[in-house]
């Protein structure tokens, strides 16, 4: 269940794999309504590939901070080393998995703050890399003092989709020319390391790992499907489930994967939007791309029904965490008014429905 | 300790500058008075790996940085050697070729 982003090159206009709605277009039918309270401040990942680590910090970070002032969040854990709790096989690997996170981090709960290791130590890494390249460098005045670079490079080649054996391929396009004797040790190199394990080596000083750390409390995580029972997903079970945890005020980590690659986020909130005889489900994704996208976005709302798509076509689950211990309710049934009467309807048969009635009033 | 210290300032948070609205696009006051690299028109194409307005910010040639504003909330900055900036995101808006689309 490794992200892999295959393409390099996409119009901006392409990239929203959400297929947003104007949601002006349709009275909101509250009685959908749900929308968790006191979020985590919206991060941005800038030049790293750490959407998984951005999702799944923003589940630890609602458990830790939702309930209490909204001060808690001015401490900020490093997204990098979040990361770090994916521990992917060996062999450079382009992205993450959140559920890898979770699992490990619960025995952990610690967590080192954005300032000692914050994303800004990945945009250094990626500036003085180019600078090398631009500096005319061979790659073996590149490799002895900074090898750690190659973490960077062997990114790239994960957007090549040729693995390994593109390398000579990349490094003649950036104006290396080597040979390919040349280049083993260096192949060997980087397959002896995950890309998680090489971040951590080069982005986490040793200094910051005894610096004081942010604690989170015990929790337990709920999954869909259970037990990685890919085949078994549905549709109208994964809305369902999310229906479910949100209506427990629980935020739920989400992948989705479309023809250009893959990308993780919060799902926070979920609201029909109405014309006179349909409704449309849609859910508001905590994403990370900073502020500017959640604003610009309409606060992150996406129509659900293609996000769940989305998330059909990989290996993904859909995930939260609660307190350890505490029980989960089913989804409630709740009252709903419209202009034809009262009636009782539980929520999740209401959003699954796809064309059920729904009146703006 | 001083290390720790020190560690701790060399990368505390960027706080979010001033901004002025120039057709909605939030730009440094400097783009007010002057022709400045941040409101260039480009034409740009990103690649989806990271936060795209990280990409569009480095094709444009600016420098991104990740700003904090009060809330905690975060948002990407991208500065020009002339010493304009503009939020990250907002050079899609400058895009000629997809800000309609």
């Amino acid at each position: 269940m490794i992200i892999f982003l295959l393409f390099a090159n996409l119009a901006l206009a392409e990239i929203n794999p959400y297929l947003l709605k104007e949601s002006s277009e349709y009275p909101i039918c509250d009685s959908s309504y749900i929308e968790l309270g006191n979020l985590p401040p919206v991060r941005d990942q800038g030049p790293s590939d750490t959407c998984y680590a951005h999702s799944s910090l923003y589940l630890l970070d609602y458990l830790r901070c939702h309930n209490k002032p909204r001060s808690c969040y001015a401490q900020k854990a490093s997204p990098l080393h979040n990361a770090t709790f994916d521990h992917l096989k060996k062999g450079i690997a382009h992205g993450g998995i959140p559920d890898n996170i979770l699992d490990n981090f619960q025995n952990v709960r610690q967590m080192i703050p954005n300032s000692c290791a914050p994303i800004e130590k990945w945009l250094e890494l990626n500036r003085t890399f180019k600078k090398a390249i631009a500096g005319n460098h061979t790659m073996e005045l590149l490799y002895n003092p900074f090898p750690d670079y190659f973490d960077y490079i062997a990114n790239e080649f994960k957007s090549m989709d040729c693995s390994g054996n593109c390398i000579p391929q990349y490094l003649k396009r950036v104006g290396f020319n080597l040979t390919e004797f040349d280049l083993l040790p260096i192949v060997n190199n980087i397959q002896q390391i995950s890309a998680n394990e090489l971040r951590e080596k080069i982005l986490i000083p040793q200094s910051c790992k005894k610096a004081p750390k942010i604690h989170y409390p015990q929790y337990d995580i709920h999954r869909y499907p259970p037990n990685n029972q890919f085949s078994v997903r549905t549709k109208n079970n994964s809305m369902k489930f999310i229906n479910k945890m949100l209506t427990n005020g629980v935020p739920l980590e989400m992948s989705f994967i479309s023809e250009r690659g893959a990308h993780s986020a919060t799902i926070v909130g979920q609201r029909n939007v109405c014309t006179q005889n349909t409704c449309k489900l849609q859910y508001r994704l905590l994403n990370s791309y900073g502020k500017w996208w959640q604003n610009s976005f309409d606060e992150g709302w996406v129509e659900a029904d293609n996000l769940i798509n989305l998330f059909l076509e990989g290996n993904f689950v859909i995930q939260g965490v609660t307190p350890k211990g505490k029980a989960l309710s089913e989804a409630p049934f709740k009252k709903y008014s419209s202009s034809k009467g009262t009636r009782l309807t539980a929520l999740s048969e209401f959003h699954l429905a796809g064309e059920g009635k729904c009146y703006a009033y | 300790m001083l290390v720790l210290l020190f560690l701790q300032l060399s990368f505390a948070q960027k706080m979010a500058p001033e901004f002025i609205q120039i057709q909605n696009i939030s730009v440094s006051p400097k783009c007010q008075k002057e022709k400045c690299e941040a409101l260039k028109k480009r034409e740009t194409s990103i690649a989806p790996s990271f936060n795209p307005a990280y990409t569009l910010c480095e094709k444009a040639g600016g420098s991104y940085e990740i700003i904090t504003y009060p809330n905690y909330d975060e948002d990407g900055l991208c500065s020009f050697d002339d010493g304009s900036y503009i939020l990250a995101w907002d050079l899609f808006k400058l895009d000629s070729s997809k800000a309609a689309k």
